[in-house]
């Protein structure tokens, strides 16, 4: 199971297009925090044993900002690691924070502990500034670029998510820059499609990309596989032949996000300000709502008809629940931003490694297609 | 703004793991294997919800499948199956 805990409704931050609710002081208590980790490793078990499936849990820690409640975050990783070491189940953790409390020790604890870590952050100061505010309004680049000094290289457990809007777009090609020229490797850019995005954006949107697989172009010719998301994720899909059923997230299957409450939800996204009746599948004391939960199970997919024979259908995120519930009001039908957008990142994409790959690009090929072979297969003369 | 098709595409320009084995067969490189990793693709194996298995001290270190926040899903990278009774994926000890 993937499980999200968010921590806290409360931040220190306003970020403008933040969509995790009102901030306040609604806190998740320990009892529900334990009993929430209890739950994802009895369902996981339970479906462990029905089907087959090896032991795997995942708990991610989400907010409002989850470094608000570091001690909370301390013991119960810790109480998550005693269980899934009693139980012979696999562990991951991550954190998702936006960096303002992250000093040295604490990214010491975290790497020590052996969590993910995804910092939001959204590259240079002009970008960051213009939509991630403390209260007062101040920018907080300056408090959270600090912690990308713990986070550089290609070791780093962790991603830096930039979140691309279309007040803030023009400085997105800019910002990828600015953050591989301080040995960031792994970049998410997440675009924000809940809000309406003018043409003059759209184009802007369009360029960047453009000059971002220009960037990362670059990097693999130097003999760096950066990770860009929007590029790895469109070429290791066409590589495979389209997302594959265990590639598209359990929403509410086995994902699910529990609010400070103990409400459960599908997805951390849809949690807000927990008062969300219509996609509420249950609480951590009474475990699923049955009944609601398979009416949320039911309407996964895409049921928009112009998607029928599109020749990208099988790359398109056009799967994902939580935004096109967020964009179109429903969870099985995708919006034309989101249409936008993926034909747009396979076309980027695509013209990135087609070129690599004509050049035989030595870090391109070991990384997309070098696992695709066997070992003493996988020479350049396969490449030829 | 609407939905719409995408343009019709020949190619992209750069091959699947298919179309190499295919073309690797062609120029005469037999049992690559690439059946069953083609099958492991989502197959429930100890590597589903990795990206990027890494060595680290002894153990292998797994990604998150999904970054909370992260909408920008990547599919899985095809990884070889690992033998039965090979690395075990153990959870982190503090």
């Amino acid at each position: 199971m993937n499980l999200t805990l968010c921590l806290t409704h409360d931040c220190n931050l306003r970020c403008a297009y933040c969509y995790a609710g009102r901030k306040d002081a609604r806190r998740m208590s320990w009892e529900t925090a334990t009993r929430a980790i209890d739950f994802a490793f009895e369902q996981t078990l339970k479906r462990a044993h029905a089907v087959g499936l090896p032991s795997e849990v995942q708990i991610g820690y989400f907010g409002g900002e989850p470094l608000l409640e570091w001690d909370l975050l301390q013991r119960s990783a810790a109480y998550a690691d005693e269980a899934a070491a009693r139980l012979g189940v696999a562990l991951t953790k991550t954190v998702t924070t936006n960096a303002s409390l992250l000093d040295a020790a604490r990214a010491e604890w975290l790497r020590v502990n052996r969590f993910y870590v995804g910092l939001s952050l959204d590259g240079n100061a002009a970008m960051h500034d213009t939509l991630r505010h403390f209260p007062d309004g101040r920018g907080s680049h300056a408090v959270c670029a600090a912690a990308l000094a713990h986070y550089r290289g290609p070791d780093a457990r962790a991603e830096v998510i930039v979140v691309a809007d279309p007040r803030n777009i023009g400085h997105l090609a800019e910002s990828v820059e600015w953050l591989l020229s301080r040995d960031i490797w792994n970049i998410a850019v997440n675009p924000n499609f809940y809000i309406g995005w003018p043409d003059a954006a759209l184009s802007e949107w369009r360029e960047a990309y453009g000059r971002i697989g220009e960037l990362y172009a670059g990097c693999y010719r130097r003999g760096c596989p950066v990770r860009v998301n929007v590029f790895d994720g469109k070429i290791r899909v066409r590589i495979k032949e389209g997302y594959a059923a265990c590639d598209k997230c359990g929403f509410g299957i086995d994902e699910v996000a529990v609010a400070p409450s103990g409400n459960l939800y599908p997805c951390e996204r849809i949690v807000g300000d927990d008062t969300n009746e219509a996609l509420r599948i249950g609480t951590v004391s009474d475990g699923f709502d049955a009944g609601r939960r398979a009416a949320v199970i039911a309407c996964r997919g895409n049921t928009v008809p112009e998607c029928e024979g599109c020749p990208v259908r099988e790359r398109c995120m056009n799967w994902c629940g939580c935004i096109n519930y967020a964009t179109t009001g429903a969870v099985n039908r995708v919006a034309g931003i989101v249409c936008f957008h993926e034909r747009m990142s396979i076309e980027a994409a695509d013209r990135v490694a087609a070129a690599l790959f004509a050049e035989r690009n030595p870090a391109f090929l070991a990384k997309f297609y070098q696992a695709a072979l066997p070992e003493e297969q996988a020479s350049p003369m396969v490449f030829a | 703004m609407n939905v719409q098709k995408a343009e019709t595409r020949v190619d992209p320009g750069y091959p699947t793991k298919r179309q190499l084995a295919e073309g690797a067969k062609a120029v005469g490189l037999a049992a690559l294997g690439l059946g069953s990793l083609l099958a492991a693709g989502c197959a429930p194996s100890r590597t589903r919800g990795v990206i990027m298995p890494v060595r680290e001290g002894g153990v292998v270190a797994q990604e998150p499948a999904r970054l909370k926040g992260d909408i920008a899903v990547e599919p899985k990278r095809e990884v070889p199956p690992q033998p039965l009774g090979g690395v075990r994926v153990e959870p982190a000890k503090p």
